[in-house]
């Protein structure tokens, strides 16, 4: 538990740049019409490619007061000679480290390429982890979401990412509304991806349907 | 403080209203009589799009404007805020009838229930005006709308208005009143008293509108006088939920007010409405009954 001493280290007072204030009035949320749109989505969007900086800067800054490393973008996870990839994100890698460690006692070379950073997305950082690494020979991505009419969308992003590769990457749509997602069910996926079986949403209860 | 702040003008000219507009009077008075240690909140609506053209605005105050709904919601955090901060500028809110008898409802009655300490004031045109017309809560019974289109099958808008300071009373509201821009120096008193209400307080005040009535700019002033002295427009006071001081009129009959605007004259031409005519015309007579609007002039002498 940090002390507050600690936690006033690293986080500066709050000062907001701007604030409603009598004695310096400005407008908030004014009307802005389309001679201006695009150039506020411009400056958005090169706000949030900015970021990845910061956040960089801002985890070494962590890491160096209290010692745990959030600056990358990506986590990876037993990747050094992963033939399978797993691809997620969020609570789900808990779930697939430890479904990993008991694939690995079974001799399957399997890895986990956590996205730590949905937006900016860290296309550069996927890339690297995966296109250099030859003895990869699939990709099993995860999406406990879907974007209807297309895929789930880290798999859109990975395969964005991967543009021009031809390692196959395979997507499972799984654990939607917060059904659970078990160690078992990350083992029976890495099954499928290695049958060439993929791009489907896992679990469908076919009773209901 | 109305008297004092004669000369503030904390909103400016060069706004994007049309000539005419009943609105931007009211916002003139309101920051008139509320002063520079206030902070607007606005609802979407024609005044959040005229009064602040980006990159420029016409608030020399504080102003801040989210989303149409949620106007008493935002001034609820900037309340607290400012409380737990120990700063003591005073909150005014700016919305229109769209934005508070229908769209912003839910919002309002959290907010008024919840007891925050701000100043809500309702200007109200009676449709939704910035978007092309649309029949609002707020619209009165038998006005064309481009919703409520008056025609061969119908004569307009075919509900009452709804009863807003009524309900606001009910929430316990310590100060509602109603308003008018006819009467500025009337309308900024009650700004005041509301600002110096502790507790959520409510004004609806009457803004005629060139674009959306149908009537010629200068007439802007001499319409919503009208409203008020055929008895459509009741002008009074609530503290604690009892009516506490009303504006009498000598009243004429509903057909001078409702003759001077287009989105009446489906009432006069092709021809008389009679029926039409006499349902406001008791529109009118339930309001003097019930406000007490009537001056008793003394028995002609023969």
């Amino acid at each position: 538990m940090l002390t507050q001493a600690d936690v006033d280290k690293y986080l500066p007072a709050f000062h907001p740049l701007e604030r409603l204030d009598a004695a310096d009035p400005i407008s908030f949320g004014m009307y802005a019409t389309p001679e201006y749109y695009l150039e506020f989505r411009y400056e958005h969007d090169k706000a949030l490619k900015d970021a990845k900086n910061v956040i960089a800067k801002a985890g070494k800054e962590f890491a160096a007061l209290f010692g745990r490393d959030y600056s990358a973008m990506v986590e990876g996870y037993k990747l050094e000679d992963a033939e399978t990839v797993i691809v997620g994100m969020g609570s789900i890698c808990g779930t697939v480290k430890d479904a990993i460690d008991d694939m690995r006692a079974d001799g399957k070379k399997v890895g986990l390429l956590r996205i730590r950073v949905f937006r900016p997305f860290p296309s550069d950082d996927v890339a690297k982890f995966i296109k250099g690494a030859a003895q990869v020979k699939r990709i099993v991505v995860l999406d406990k979401n879907i974007s209807l009419g297309a895929k789930g969308a880290t798999a859109l992003e990975v395969k964005d990412a991967l543009y021009g590769s031809t390692i196959p990457v395979w997507n499972y749509i799984l654990g939607l509304g917060g059904r659970d997602v078990r160690k078992k069910d990350i083992r029976e996926i890495v099954a499928l991806a290695e049958k060439g079986k993929g791009d489907q949403f896992y679990g469908l209860r076919k009773e209901v349907l | 403080m109305a008297e004092k702040c004669k000369a503030c003008e904390l909103f400016d000219a060069g706004h994007r209203a049309c000539g005419g507009c009943g609105a931007s009077l009211a916002a003139r008075l309101v920051t008139k009589a509320a002063g520079p240690n206030t902070i607007v909140v606005s609802a979407t609506g024609c005044m959040e799009v005229f009064s602040t053209p980006y990159p420029e605005t016409a608030w020399k105050v504080p102003w801040i404007h989210s989303l149409f709904e949620n106007a008493s919601a935002v001034a609820s955090g900037i309340e607290a805020s400012l409380k737990r901060q120990g700063r003591k500028e005073k909150i005014v809110i700016m919305a229109g009838d769209g934005a508070t008898f229908d769209i912003g409802m839910i919002c309002i009655s959290g907010a008024f229930e919840r007891g925050h300490d701000f100043t809500y004031i309702c200007y109200d045109n009676e449709a939704y005006m910035n978007t092309g017309i649309q029949r609002s809560g707020a619209t009165p019974y038998d006005a064309s709308t481009t919703t409520s289109p008056a025609g061969s099958q119908s004569f307009g808008n075919n509900r009452p208005k709804k009863d807003m300071p009524t309900i606001l009373a009910a929430h316990g509201a310590p100060y509602v009143a109603t308003a008018s821009i006819a009467y500025p120096t009337d309308f900024m008193q009650k700004v005041e008293k509301a600002i110096n209400t502790p507790g959520p307080c409510y004004i609806q005040v009457h803004t005629p509108c060139c674009t959306g009535w149908g009537f010629e700019g200068e007439q802007t002033i001499a319409i919503a006088k009208l409203a008020i002295e055929t008895g459509l427009w009741p002008n009074f006071e609530m503290v604690d939920g009892k009516v506490t001081k009303v504006k009498k009129v000598v009243r004429k009959p509903v057909t001078e007010y409702l003759k001077t605007q287009k989105r009446f004259r489906h009432l006069f031409k092709p021809k008389l409405q009679e029926a039409e005519l006499a349902h406001i015309q008791a529109i009118a007579d339930r309001n003097a009954e019930k406000y007490g609007l009537d001056i008793k002039l003394p028995p002609k002498k023969e």
